[in-house]
C-alpha cells in the first residue's frame, strides 16, 4: 500500500509541477503578492506603500520578500510554492511515518492550485507543520522559530501560538522556550507596521471584513463545497479526530477567522489533521480504498483543470495570449494584450495609473494614484473611465484607456 | 394553525356546508378523510385538545417504556423542553399525538386502534405491512374490516355527496409533485427533492420495503414495529416535522440495542433550524437521517454502525463529486 501512496504523491507532484509554468492569473497574487516585490525591486527600496491599494505592504511579508530575492518572477514564485508543498509532504512523512498522511494532504485540489500560484499559503503551511513537528520532538525553541516564520508569512498564524502553547502545556513542555523565539522573531514585523502606519496589525482593524458569529455548519461547507475544493476525507474522519486537542482548537480557530476565504485559511492546519486521519484510516481497509479513490479523483480533477495550460506549454499560444484569454478583466487588471504599450511607451515616459487594481503586468514606468506624490507624468491610464482629455488608446477587452496629460 | 382547520371543518360541516369545498378563514378545502369527523367532532375546545394531546403523548411513552412511570415522565419532560417534533405538534394543534397513541395501543392491545388511526389519517396504513411481515394476516383483515365499518359510520355525519368531492378531488391533491423540497418535509422525498434526485424515490422505496420484509421476517416484533414506524416517516411523500413524534416509538424500543447511537439520533430528531435557508441543503434533512439510522438499527442491529459509516462516507463523497462536476459546468 505504501508504494501506491508514494506513487500517487509523485503523480500529484508531477501534475502540480506542470501548473508551476502557467502565467499568474490569481487575483491576490497580481494585486499584492507579486506586485509589492516587483515595486520594491523597481524602487530598490522596501517601504510601506501608502494609499488605498497596496495597504498589505504593512503586513508581515516573508513570502513576498522571498519572491523579491528571485526577481518577483511569477514562474519562480510558483516553483518556490511548489517546493514548499513538497517540503510540507516531507515534514508530514516525518511525523506520521507513513505515506498515507502526506497523500491525504497533498492531493487536496487546493494544494495543487496553490502549488502553481504566487499565493503564500503553502509557505505558511510548511512553517506551521514544521512548528508542530518540532513540538513532537520536544524541540520547543525550533518550534518557536518555525511559528515565527509562519507569522512572518501571514499574520493569521498568530492564532497558532495559543494552539501550540496549549499542546506544549498538555505535554508539560517548556512554554518559555517556545514563546521566546516565537515572539522575538515575529514582533519586528509588527513594530515596523506600527512605525509605518500607527497600527501594529495594519490593515487588520481598518478593513471591513465579513464577520459573523462562528457557524459550525461552515465546517461542512468547507469540506464539501469550498470555493477551493478540499478533500472530503477530512470530513469523513472528523468525528474520530475532533477530540484531538490540535484538531479541535484549530477547527474552532478557523471558525473565528473572518470568511474572506475558506480553504486557504484551514490549509496550514490540514497537514496535522492528515496525520491524525491517517492513523484512523490505516486500520480500516474500506477507508484506505476511500482515501485512494478520493486521491485519484482529486488528481484527475487537477489534470482536467490544468488542460488549459497545455497549449501555452507547447508554445502554441504566447504568454500574452494566455493571459488575455484567462484573466478576469472585470477585476480591473492590466495586461498589454495587443502589445501597444510595449511598442509605444519608453522608459522616459511616466504614466499615472488611475483606478486600475492589479498592476503586476504593467510594463512601463508608472505611478499609481494611491501613492502619487507629485511626480511628473505625460499619460494617464484608466480602467473604463472617461476623462476630459485626449484619448490616445483604448482596448475593449481589457477596458484600458490611455489619455495624454 | 392546524387546530383551526379541524375546528372550522367541524363548524362548516355541522352548519350544513361542505368542508371539502372550503373552510371559513383557513385556505383550501379540508384535506382529511371523512372518517376523521368521528374523532375531531368531540374535540371542539382548544385547551382540552392540547391537554389530551399531551396526555396521549405521555401515555404512548408510558406504554413503550413498559409502564415505567418515572422514566416516562423524564422522557416526556425532555420532549417538552427540546424535542422539536413534539413542540411543533402541540404548537400547531396537530393530531399526531392521538394517532401515535392509537398506533401504540394497536401494537400492544387491539388492532381496532389501528383502524381508528387510519380513519383519522391515512399514513398509519403502513402498519398493515408490519402484520404482513409477521404473517398475521388475520389482523390485516380485521383492520380493513374495521376501517370499512368506520367509513360506513362516517356516512351518518358526512353526506355521500360531500365525500364524493373528497375522494374524487381533494384526496388526489396530496399526490401533487410540488412543495416536497421545503425544509419542513423531512421524508425521503424531501431529501431527494432538495438534492434534485427525485427520480430515486421509487427505486429506494422498493429497496427499503424489500429489505424490511426480508430481514424483518427473522427479527423480534419490536424491531419490526420500529422499522415500519421509520418507514412511515421515510416513505410518506410529505412528512412534516410534527409527524416525527412517531419516532419516539423506535427511539424507545431500540434504545437498549445501541444507547449511544439512539441518543445521537434523538438530537438529530429534536433539532430544528430556525433559518433553514442558511443551512447547507445536505444537512437540512437531519430528521430524515435520524429515522433512517433508526431503521438501519432496527433492521441490521449490531452491524448498523458500520453500515451507517459506509453510507455516510459514500454520501459525503457523492456530495463532493457532485460539487467537482458542477465546477466543470455540469450541474444537476
Amino acid at each position: 500500500m505504501q508504494r501506491i501512496f508514494l506513487f500517487l504523491i509523485f503523480l500529484a507532484a508531477t501534475v502540480n509541477l506542470v501548473g508551476v509554468f502557467q502565467p499568474e492569473i490569481g487575483f491576490d497574487a497580481l494585486w499584492y503578492h507579486l506586485t509589492i516585490p516587483k515595486l520594491y525591486l523597481a524602487w530598490q527600496d522596501i517601504r510601506f506603500i501608502p494609499g488605498g491599494l497596496l495597504y498589505y505592504s504593512a503586513m508581515p511579508k516573508l513570502g513576498e520578500l522571498i519572491y523579491m530575492l528571485f526577481g518577483a518572477n511569477d514562474t519562480i514564485a510558483h516553483l518556490i510554492n511548489w517546493g514548499f508543498g513538497v517540503g510540507t509532504v516531507i515534514v508530514i512523512r516525518k511525523i506520521s511515518k507513513n505515506w498515507l498522511a502526506p497523500l491525504i494532504f497533498y492531493v487536496t485540489p487546493l494544494v495543487g492550485w496553490l502549488s502553481g500560484s504566487a499565493y503564500i499559503d503553502l509557505i505558511r503551511t510548511f512553517f506551521e507543520v514544521l512548528a508542530f513537528y518540532f513540538i513532537t520532538k520536544n524541540k520547543y525553541l525550533s518550534s518557536g522559530v518555525a511559528i515565527a516564520l509562519a507569522i512572518g508569512t501571514k499574520t493569521f498564524a498568530l492564532g497558532s501560538i495559543p494552539v501550540l502553547g496549549i499542546l506544549i502545556l498538555l505535554k508539560r513542555g517548556n512554554l518559555i522556550k517556545f514563546l521566546t523565539p516565537a515572539i522575538l522573531l515575529s514582533v519586528p514585523w509588527f513594530i515596523v507596521s506600527y512605525l509605518w502606519t500607527g497600527n501594529p496589525l495594519s490593515p487588520i482593524g481598518s478593513l471591513t471584513v465579513p464577520y459573523g458569529l462562528p457557524n459550525p455548519l461552515n465546517l461542512w461547507r468547507l469540506f464539501t463545497t469550498s470555493p477551493d475544493p478540499i478533500s472530503p476525507i477530512y470530513l469523513i474522519i472528523l468525528p474520530f479526530i475532533v477530540t484531538k486537542p490540535y484538531v479541535f482548537l484549530t477547527a474552532v480557530l478557523w471558525l473565528f477567522i473572518p470568511r474572506t476565504d475558506w480553504g486557504r485559511f484551514i490549509l496550514p492546519y490540514l497537514p496535522v489533521w492528515a496525520v491524525f486521519a491517517s492513523q484512523i484510516i490505516i486500520r480500516k481497509k474500506f477507508l484506505i480504498w476511500v482515501a485512494i479513490f478520493i486521491s485519484v479523483v482529486n488528481i484527475g480533477y487537477r489534470i482536467i483543470a490544468q488542460q488549459k495550460i497545455i497549449p501555452y506549454l507547447l508554445g502554441q499560444v504566447t504568454k500574452t495570449e494566455y493571459l488575455c484569454k484567462n484573466l478576469d478583466f472585470d477585476t480591473s487588471v492590466f495586461a498589454d494584450c495587443d502589445g501597444w504599450f510595449k511598442a509605444h511607451l519608453t522608459s522616459s515616459d511616466m504614466v499615472l495609473v488611475s483606478n486600475v487594481h492589479n498592476l503586476y503586468y504593467i510594463n512601463f514606468p508608472f505611478v499609481h494614484e494611491s501613492w502619487y506624490a507629485g511626480e511628473k507624468y505625460n499619460y494617464i491610464l484608466t480602467y473604463n473611465k472617461e476623462m476630459d482629455k485626449t484619448l490616445i488608446y483604448q482596448n475593449d477587452l481589457t477596458g484600458m484607456r490611455l489619455y495624454a496629460n | 394553525m392546524d387546530y383551526n382547520v379541524y375546528d372550522e371543518a367541524v363548524k362548516v360541516l355541522f352548519s350544513g356546508g361542505n368542508p371539502y369545498l372550503h373552510l371559513i378563514t383557513m385556505p383550501g378545502p379540508f384535506n382529511y378523510p371523512p372518517t376523521v369527523f368521528l374523532f375531531i367532532s368531540f374535540l371542539q375546545n382548544r385547551l382540552i385538545f392540547d391537554i389530551l394531546s399531551a396526555l396521549a403523548f405521555f401515555i404512548s411513552i408510558f406504554l413503550l417504556t413498559n409502564k415505567k412511570f418515572f422514566v416516562s415522565f423524564f422522557l416526556f419532560f425532555v420532549s417538552l423542553l427540546i424535542f422539536f417534533p413534539y413542540k411543533f405538534n402541540v404548537g400547531m394543534g396537530q393530531i399526531n399525538n392521538f394517532i401515535l397513541l392509537f398506533v401504540v395501543l394497536a401494537y400492544y392491545y387491539n388492532p381496532f386502534f389501528l383502524a381508528y388511526a387510519i380513519s383519522i389519517k391515512l399514513t398509519p396504513i403502513i402498519f398493515l405491512f408490519y402484520y404482513f411481515i409477521k404473517k398475521d394476516y388475520k389482523k390485516i383483515i380485521i383492520v380493513l374490516t374495521l376501517c370499512l365499518i368506520l367509513y360506513a359510520m362516517s356516512l351518518i355525519i358526512v353526506p355521500f355527496d360531500f365525500q364524493k368531492i373528497y375522494f374524487l378531488d381533494v384526496f388526489w391533491r396530496a399526490f401533487g409533485t410540488g412543495g416536497k423540497e421545503v425544509y419542513y418535509n423531512q421524508s425521503l422525498a424531501g431529501l431527494l427533492a432538495r438534492s434534485n434526485t427525485s427520480f430515486l424515490f421509487y427505486p429506494l422505496t422498493i429497496l427499503l420495503l424489500f429489505v424490511t420484509y426480508i430481514k424483518g421476517k427473522k427479527l423480534k416484533r419490536e424491531r419490526v414495529f420500529s422499522a415500519v414506524t421509520c418507514l412511515m416517516l421515510i416513505l410518506n411523500p410529505i412528512a412534516w416535522q410534527h409527524q416525527f413524534v412517531f419516532a419516539i416509538i423506535p427511539l424507545i424500543l431500540l434504545f437498549n440495542l445501541n444507547k449511544k447511537l439512539v441518543l445521537a439520533v434523538f438530537f438529530l430528531l429534536a433539532w430544528n433550524f430556525k433559518q433553514p435557508d442558511l443551512v447547507p441543503k445536505e444537512l437540512s434533512s437531519h430528521q430524515f437521517y435520524g429515522v433512517f439510522i433508526l431503521w438501519m438499527l432496527a433492521i441490521f442491529g449490531g452491524k448498523s454502525t458500520k453500515l451507517i459509516g459506509i453510507i455516510g462516507t459514500v454520501g459525503i463523497i457523492g456530495v463532493y463529486l457532485r460539487f467537482l462536476i458542477c465546477r466543470g459546468s455540469f450541474c444537476f
